[in-house]
């Protein structure tokens, strides 16, 4: 307790160059809890859109993923009402979406391009929530019925063949028996996704107007979304256990866009925080080696009295033990000053690469990462210390007790 | 009874390749209790002798006997200890520790022994009023005279009631008046607690106060009495 009192009051010797230090690490610290904060706010807001946009766990014919069909829904899902009955019952699901991905020619009449079509239940707006934007027109709803087939468009597809809502278009694609099929479609909302491409090509469907088209009452998959996204890993498990015959994929196998993300940003910022605390351990370094000759003659006045090398070294160990600490401890507090800010003041970010919408900066505070980060800053802290005091330590008494 | 004794002690340094022999044979022998004065001209290796005998350096060769325990060959960490328990130092320039207050200067050496807070209370209040810094003892050394800061220094030096205290010149950074008083405590203290004090110094008139005096000259004791009889004049040379 003395020698952390003592150690506390050396910190004021030169309170400037303690100032320093002390904000360069908690600076440090800032700068590892920003960076892993936007990483794991990304990661999340990923993660959510992925569970989002497939569900938590995809139901698939087992071949659906590793081989090509020769034809439509050739591995495609039979009997799927039944089985989303049977998930349904389960307590850990929220609901099932069943989807038929399909592709052809769309054609107004006088122009035609590729689509790509996903035939849906309309209740998928209310289960995913907003995972695309709706620019004009509605959206499926749950209870009403439609005599006539409708369809979303994206929005360039809509700009490329000329229509708006309430205008016809024909989808033309091959049956699962090979035959040419066409139906006609009323443009019910233009929607945006933020990707590009996706917008040039999408049109969805309901999930029966698909199925006409291709002359099936297949699936393509299953999706099933759960109330909680912490019971993702377990409920995944359990179905692959229950259907041995189906293909169970976990959401994260087909989150690519996630995956590539986070290994990008590990590493970008994997490599940042080496770089921080390389700052932050020269620094520190820096800080110890000065203080050390400035004291050289205290060294050997306290050796002479008996104290021991170790109580000496471990002074100085203290002393870059608390500017860690301490600057740990402001660095933490200016993160989360960071995130609350964030919070009120919303920072928009530019469009990721191959999207059109950016979206808000935030910075997620961590208590993991705050722990982490601040044992290494202390660790780091009381090691540089160390290297950059030994040798004074060491010093003879009586060349410490001359040292000019 | 012998407190420290020294055989043959030798000691030389090494400046670019010149052997430079300071200490060429001493053979000194410190009494229990008694008040020594170290003299000699500058140069002649008075620090040097202190620095053996207050086991902060190693003699090139010879002995030192303890307590009639040779030290010869002793770990640094067991001359530590030996330091941490019986050995107090007065140095020519104080030597305070700048961050802490005159109060807990002079417990340092009582919390190394591990005392507890009520018994170095006492010790510490006792002592600043035998020095006479009572009133300055919330004080850090930066804001003290000399005179205080060597009061305070004694007062360090003495705290644990060593059996030996090395003094190197205490009085050479301070007046006239000041220095005698500072050698006057030194000596009524060291009495008081039976501590054995062998101080290094250059005044003449600080020779009075010493039971004994030894002179170094040409690397070894050449003087070996008592102050009767010795004049300011031979003390300088
Ligand atoms: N670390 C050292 N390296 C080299 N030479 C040294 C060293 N310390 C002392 N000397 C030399 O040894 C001799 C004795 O030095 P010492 O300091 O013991 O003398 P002193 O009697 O204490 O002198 P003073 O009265 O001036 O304090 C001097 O000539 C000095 O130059
Ligand atoms: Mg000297």
């Amino acid at each position: 307790m003395k020698w952390l009192l003592l150690a506390w009051s050396n910190l004021g010797r030169n309170r400037r160059r303690t100032l320093a230090t002390l904000m360069l690490t908690a600076i440090g610290v800032t700068g590892i809890m920003a960076t892993s904060g936007f990483a794991l706010y990304t990661y999340e807001s990923l993660q959510e859109f992925a569970m989002r946009d497939k569900g938590h766990v995809i139901l698939t014919h087992p071949d659906f993923y590793s081989e090509q069909e020769d034809f439509p829904l050739q591995y495609g899902l039979e009997e799927a009402a039944s089985l989303q009955r049977t998930l349904l019952g389960d307590e850990e699901v929220r609901d099932t979406l069943a989807t038929v991905e399909f592709s052809g020619l769309i054609t107004n009449g006088d122009k035609s391009t590729i689509f790509l079509g996903e035939g849906v239940e309309p209740e998928l707006f209310q289960v995913r929530g907003p995972v695309m934007q709706l620019n004009d027109g509605r959206l499926f709803g749950v209870s009403e019925d439609n005599t006539d087939a409708q369809a979303l468009i994206g929005q360039s597809l809509a700009n490329n063949l000329k229509v708006g809502v309430g205008d016809g278009l024909t989808l033309m694609s091959t049956t699962v028996d090979g035959a040419l099929n066409a139906i006609d479609v009323v443009v019910r909302g233009i929607v945006s996704t933020g990707v590009p491409e996706m917008d040039s090509r999408l049109v969805m469907t309901q999930i029966e107007d698909a199925q006409r088209l291709l002359n099936s009452d297949r699936v393509t998959r299953i999706g099933v979304y759960l109330s909680d996204n912490d019971d993702a890993d377990d409920y995944y498990r359990q179905l692959v256990e229950a259907y041995p015959e189906l293909g169970v994929t976990a959401w994260h196998e087909r989150a690519f866009f996630y995956k590539s993300v986070r290994n990008l940003y590990n590493r970008i910022f994997g490599v940042m925080g080496v770089v921080i605390l390389a700052m932050v351990g020269f620094a520190i370094f820096n800080t110890a080696s000065m203080s050390v000759m400035e004291r050289i003659r205290e060294i050997g006045a306290l050796a002479a009295m008996g104290t021991r090398r170790r109580e000496i070294l471990r002074l100085f160990l203290m002393e870059a033990g608390l500017i860690g600490g301490l600057g740990s401890l402001v660095g933490l507090a200016l993160a989360g000053l960071l995130s609350l800010g964030l919070m009120v003041f919303e920072v928009q970010m530019p469009p990721p690469p191959g999207q059109t919408e950016g979206y808000p900066l935030q910075v997620y505070w961590s208590l993991q990462v705050a722990w982490i980060s601040s044992a290494l800053v202390i660790a780091l802290s009381v090691l540089a210390s160390g290297f950059a005091t030994l040798k004074g330590v060491r010093k003879p008494i009586v060349e410490a007790l001359n040292y000019a | 009874m012998s407190l420290l004794r020294t055989r043959q002690l030798t000691k030389s340094y090494h400046l670019d390749e010149v052997e430079q022999r300071v200490l060429t044979g001493v053979d000194l022998e410190l009494v229990a209790g008694e008040f020594v004065g170290l003299v000699g001209p500058s140069g002649c290796g008075k620090t040097t002798l202190l620095n053996l005998c207050g086991l902060i350096d190693r003699p090139d060769s010879g002995q030192l006997f303890w307590h009639d325990r040779e030290l010869t060959g002793q770990t640094q960490a067991y001359l530590t200890e030996l330091r941490r328990r019986t050995i107090g130092f007065v140095f020519q320039d104080f030597n305070l520790i700048p961050v802490m207050s005159a109060w807990d200067n002079i417990a340092y050496p009582l919390m190394l022994l591990g005392m507890s807070g009520t018994e170095q209370k006492e010790r510490v209040r006792s002592l600043a009023e035998a020095v006479g810094i009572d009133t300055l003892l919330d004080k850090r050394p930066a804001r003290l005279s000399g005179g205080q800061r060597q009061r305070v220094a004694i007062a360090r030096a003495l705290a644990k009631r060593p059996e030996l205290i090395i003094a190197d010149e205490p009085t050479a950074s301070l007046d006239e008046d000041t220095a005698l008083t500072v050698v006057e405590l030194l000596r009524d203290l060291g009495r008081q607690y039976g501590s054995t004090v062998l101080v290094a110094t250059h005044d003449a008139r600080l020779t009075r106060w010493c039971d004994r005096l030894i002179r170094l000259h040409h690397g070894h004791l050449v003087h070996n009495s008592t102050t009767e009889g010795v004049t300011a004049g031979e003390v300088l040379v």
